[in-house]
């Protein structure tokens, strides 16, 4: 058998190893360790250790700003996705449907959101929910009156909704295409066998279209749940985390990013911000290992 | 400790070896000379947030100083960010020779080691800032004793009105008579405005809070968001909530004054270009003197100022410079065409600066101004005092438990950076 001398392999594999190395190993562990320092704007070149300080103040009471923002994000996630499913589904199956006429250009169209800067998706709409302004409440006040207006920013639960909305608009384009792609390499064999034993649109769809879309959309949906869960642009574009209704509470929309940048970047408590994304980060890793396994997309290979 | 023998590698093993070279060169020349002549050569890059006439006006200044030196060459860089750029430069030990900037920033800028002090630089001390500049710039650029910048400009906000909806007799005086006049406008014109500014944001609230008592935070770090004199402010901002429109911000404040939806608006010397540009024939008036007390409402002064880099090569080259830019002559100059409050009392004093109705208008709104706050504390008060105000504006929280939890989240910040 061929061998080839350890040092050999070392080096073929030197650029992958410095690559990972200083792009995803350094940040990582240089995080940790700013973790347990008291860094901040008055100790930014001479901070020093504090042990778990950061930690503890992170965690400490049920009503700390972590779990407020935490729980949060969850429920944002658990609302987006589900959402984003619906409505990829829906244009997909539209866009397969043989009577759907001009496919390329309703593809086209639909791709849109998904390939215009988030940036710029977000000032549009955040325009469009403008109390005064906004497109949305000058349509309403046609059919209301000229003194109505719905708090699309304003209010705490109205502003979540918006950043929903905004967010369904700039996402639903990656389901879409990718349920589309699935739905494509299902082989019409399939639905002219169920059709010949007498089987109806919904039941061909309930059990041909779906059970062979899974394996397409469960890897869209982990990836886009961790996307969704890191949601900063759309979120503090539209909102900056708010509206804020008091001064000791996060925002209506302070989700975890817009947490962390706002501690990082506006009050630059570098430890403490440090001990939060540690802390997020030891949950989003479990949670992908988790799903991973759990949906068996990653297995391990039979030697 | 780690990072220490980190940075010691990575940034002051080269910056001393870097020093080493610059010392023996100008020892050298110096050997010759006295030690207050100075070797005018070198590159001094300049980090601004200048654009269109300013920048013109004010690159025809340095193009002076490279004209008569020309052994020395000026790099002005724009930067967008500029206060992110600053702060992220000086993490990884870096930085222009200067910064021209807000005196605002200056506590935090000397905390991260991004700008130095300028004491004994070419001839830069006390005597020779109170000589040159008002006493409230000399203030400004003054930190924990040592002087950090040499001023240009000083800017407040004051009241703007619009001269084809109200004559300047009919300017309210006080803020009663401000309020009465938003309150009969809007019922008059209900689609305009008798007044209107940002009431989300701190530095816009302090006409009112200042001049009432109260205060933000002091330089020893004691928040004072929960004295009486800053309730005052809130309630007197918080009166307004339906004389302005509900969802009102800096840019909706801004655009309605200058569509002649609102006969007043309280904001800066930068906006006043932008209402020529927009045909609006405005003049200017000092903010009302508050009923409860009668003093004048009290606008925070801020400073632009050119900052020393911490990393600057040749400070004293940096600071010849500044001392060129912001003197008498050239100061003059300046306003004349930027029609900015010049910081240089000898400037300003100048009648043809005089003469310009807009740098006489803004002077006397200056007069009554407290200095913006250039402790790195301020950094710690803006956020709370924003969202408290969001939620007294949208009735989400009464003025009381709004300041009364803006207070514990402000001194929380204040313990974190101290």
């Amino acid at each position: 058998m061929y061998r080839v001398k350890a040092w050999t392999t070392l080096t073929y594999l030197t650029p992958m190893i410095v690559g990972v190395g200083l792009i995803s190993l350094y940040p990582i562990l240089y995080n940790i360790f700013i973790s347990v320092t008291n860094q901040n704007l008055y100790h930014f070149r001479h901070y020093s250790f504090i042990g778990l300080t950061n930690y503890q103040s992170l965690l400490k009471t049920v009503d700390a700003d972590f779990f407020i923002v935490l729980a949060r994000t969850v429920l944002f996630v658990a609302v987006c996705i589900p959402l984003f499913l619906v409505f990829g589904m829906l244009n997909a199956l539209a866009l397969n449907h043989p009577a759907v006429r001009f496919k390329a250009f309703w593809r086209v169209a639909l791709i849109i959101p998904w390939a215009v800067p988030s940036y710029i998706t977000a000032f549009v709409w955040k325009f469009f929910f403008n109390g005064e302004f906004g497109t949305l409440n000058q349509v309403y006040r046609v059919f209301a009156g000229a003194q109505a207006g719905l708090p699309w920013l304003s209010d705490p639960n109205w502003a979540f909704a918006s950043v929903v909305i905004a967010n369904l608009w700039m996402s639903y384009p990656f389901f879409m295409i990718v349920i589309l792609g699935a739905l494509q390499s299902i082989p019409s064999e399939l639905y002219e066998a169920a059709a010949v034993d007498g089987a109806g649109g919904l039941r061909k769809f309930w059990r041909i279209t779906l059970p062979l879309l899974r394996p397409a959309i469960l890897p869209a949906t982990v990836l886009s749940a961790i996307l969704t869960f890191n949601t900063l642009n759309t979120a503090f574009l539209i909102t900056q985390g708010g509206p804020f209704t008091s001064a000791a509470k996060p925002g209506a929309t302070e989700f975890v990013m817009v947490y962390a940048f706002r501690e990082a970047f506006q009050l630059f408590n570098f430890g403490y911000i440090a001990a939060f994304a540690v802390v997020i980060f030891a949950m989003l890793f479990g949670v992908t290992l988790g799903s991973l396994r759990f949906s068996g997309l990653v297995r391990e290979e039979a030697r | 400790m780690i990072a220490w023998q980190r940075w010691l590698k990575s940034t002051a093993l080269p910056l001393v070896a870097l020093a080493a070279l610059l010392v023996g060169a100008c020892g050298e020349s110096s050997s010759n000379n006295n030690t207050t002549s100075l070797n005018r050569s070198g590159t001094i890059t300049i980090w601004h947030g200048y654009e269109g006439t300013y920048l013109d006006t004010k690159k025809a200044i340095y193009d002076q100083y490279t004209k008569l030196y020309p052994n020395v060459t000026i790099n002005l860089v724009h930067k967008p960010n500029l206060t992110d750029a600053v702060t992220a430069a000086a993490g990884a030990g870096q930085g222009p020779d200067i910064v021209a900037w807000v005196d605002d920033q200056i506590g935090k800028w000397v905390k991260l080691d991004a700008i130095k002090p300028m004491d004994g630089l070419d001839g830069v001390d006390q005597s020779y800032m109170k000589g040159q500049f008002s006493q409230a710039a000399v203030d400004a650029a003054t930190f924990d004793g040592h002087i950090y910048g040499m001023p240009e400009a000083v800017e407040a906000i004051t009241l703007i009105y619009n001269k084809k909806l109200l004559t300047s007799d009919q300017v309210p005086k006080t803020t009663d008579g401000l309020y009465t006049f938003a309150k009969d406008y809007h019922l008059t014109h209900p689609n305009a405005y008798g007044v209107v500014w940002n009431p989300k944001d701190a530095y816009f609230q302090a006409p009112w809070i200042y001049g009432s008592g109260g205060f933000y935070v002091k330089a020893d770090g004691t928040v004072g968001l929960n004295t009486s004199g800053t309730k005052d402010g809130f309630n007197y901002v918080a009166s307004y909530k339906g004389l302005m429109p509900s969802g009102v911000d800096y840019g909706i404040a801004d655009t309605l004054f200058k569509e002649g939806k609102a006969a007043m608006i309280i904001n800066g010397p930068w906006s006043v270009a932008d209402y020529k540009k927009a045909g609006v024939d405005y003049g200017l008036a000092t903010l009302p003197v508050l009923k409860s007390n009668g003093k004048a409402a009290s606008p925070f002064v801020g400073v632009k100022t050119l900052m020393l880099g911490a990393y600057a090569q040749n400070p004293a080259l940096a600071v010849d410079v500044m001392k060129f830019f912001s003197n008498q002559a050239n100061q003059t100059t300046m306003v004349l065409g930027t029609g900015e409050i010049p910081a240089n009392k000898l400037a300003l004093a100048d009648p043809q600066v005089q003469a310009i109705t807009d740098i006489a208008g803004f002077g006397a709104q200056v007069k009554n101004g407290v200095p913006l706050p250039n402790t790195p504390f301020m950094s710690a008060l803006w956020d709370p005092v924003a969202k408290a105000l969001e939620a007294v504006w949208t009735g989400k929280q009464s003025v009381d438990s709004a300041l009364s939890d803006a207070q514990s989240a402000a001194e929380k910040n204040v313990s974190q950076l101290k």
